[in-house]
């Protein structure tokens, strides 16, 4: 297994770019964040996670259109690949391991 | 790129020189258009938001400078301590007419560290701060010479050396005098009409030593960091 561990946001912004599909880019993965979760993510942070996401291979993004409330600056999508797709399954099936026989109410159920 | 911006030319200013240049036009390209989907809506909210992100901005690009030269940010944070400390240490050794006992104990034996931190020393120093301060005093040709030597060393050996192991040896070299005066001192405590020039020289080794390493290993560090960066372009 190659040792790609997700961070808690690194699956949040991989989710993100799953759900955006082909609509993946900074501002809106910032908005769904917002609107789904309720957390205001710093346009920065985003960008680094994004970014060290790439840099491991768990993500690929490529340049779209410029528009003028952009500043004519072009929108950059991301989408997230086989790999991130692996990382984040492994990610889910280790929180549900980890999740099997503990209630936060009851503690750990005696097995 | 020198695009219209559709921000205000402070936030920017200020988001161009912070966010990091692989993905900087599409992060100010996101924030121009958030900001202008919020000022439709409403123009004082937009502006609170858009100050929020740049100041989260700032500091992450800040801490991250900072992080990436925390051994800069060290030695600039010793020079601005070791500056003044020595240059009032130096005044107060060459107008020193009697001390208190406190202060005098460590001062035979070369620990001049445990000098600082006393409360006296600095009440003493204050009232000696209109006393003699000639150039002649700060001048030290033994501290010159290893000074010197210690530079040499250090441009000669910094092509080989990361600026982490760059200032670990430039500190070495500004602090083996002072260990070497405290050890020979310890061991054979001359008296304090002979204790003059061995403080004097592992005093003025700091003082002359602490800019010139710093700049030094401030300049190695931003070489590195360019070096880097350029490495990051070509590979990514």
């Amino acid at each position: 297994m190659s040792g790609k561990h997700l961070g808690e946001f690194e699956q949040i912004v991989l989710l993100s770019l799953i759900r955006l599909n082909e609509n993946a880019y900074g501002a809106a993965i910032r908005q769904l964040l917002h609107e789904l979760i309720g957390r205001d993510v710093a346009i920065g942070a985003l960008y680094s996670t994004l970014e060290r996401m790439e840099k491991k291979g768990l993500v690929a993004s490529k340049l779209g259109e410029a528009t003028a409330e952009r500043g004519g600056r072009a929108k950059r999508f991301f989408s997230i690949t086989a790999e991130g797709q692996s990382a984040l399954k492994r990610a889910r099936n280790a929180m549900d391991t980890m999740w099997q026989g503990v209630s936060i109410f009851a503690g750990v159920r005696a097995l | 790129m020198n695009q219209n911006s559709s921000l205000p030319v402070l936030v920017d200013w200020l988001l161009r020189h912070a966010l990091p240049e692989s993905y900087r036009e599409s992060a100010l390209g996101d924030v121009s258009e958030e900001y202008q989907r919020r000022k439709q809506a409403n123009t004082l909210n937009a502006l609170i938001w858009l100050a929020n992100q740049t100041l989260r901005v700032c500091i992450q690009s800040l801490s991250g400078v900072l992080a990436a030269r925390a051994v800069v940010v060290f030695l600039v944070l010793m020079t601005v301590f070791l500056l003044p400390t020595t240059f009032l240490m130096v005044v107060w050794l060459s107008n020193m007419e009697g001390t208190s006992p406190s202060l005098l104990e460590p001062l035979l034996v070369g620990d001049m560290h445990r000098i600082v931190i006393q409360p006296a020393f600095w009440q003493e120093a204050y009232l000696i701060t209109d006393k003699s301060r000639e150039a002649h005093m700060f001048i030290n040709v033994e501290a010159l010479l290893w000074s010197a030597l210690s530079m040499t060393i250090l441009l000669l050996k910094q092509s080989k050396l990361t600026s982490n192991q760059l200032a670990a040896l430039g500190m070495s070299l500004m602090l083996v005098p002072y260990l070497w005066g405290m050890l020979v001192l310890g061991m054979f405590p001359p008296g304090l009409r002979y204790i003059g020039p061995m403080l004097a020289f592992t005093l003025f080794c700091l003082m002359y030593l602490a800019v010139p390493v710093s700049a030094l290993v401030f300049w190695h560090k931003n070489r590195e960091i360019k070096a880097a960066q350029c490495k990051g372009v070509t590979g990514g």
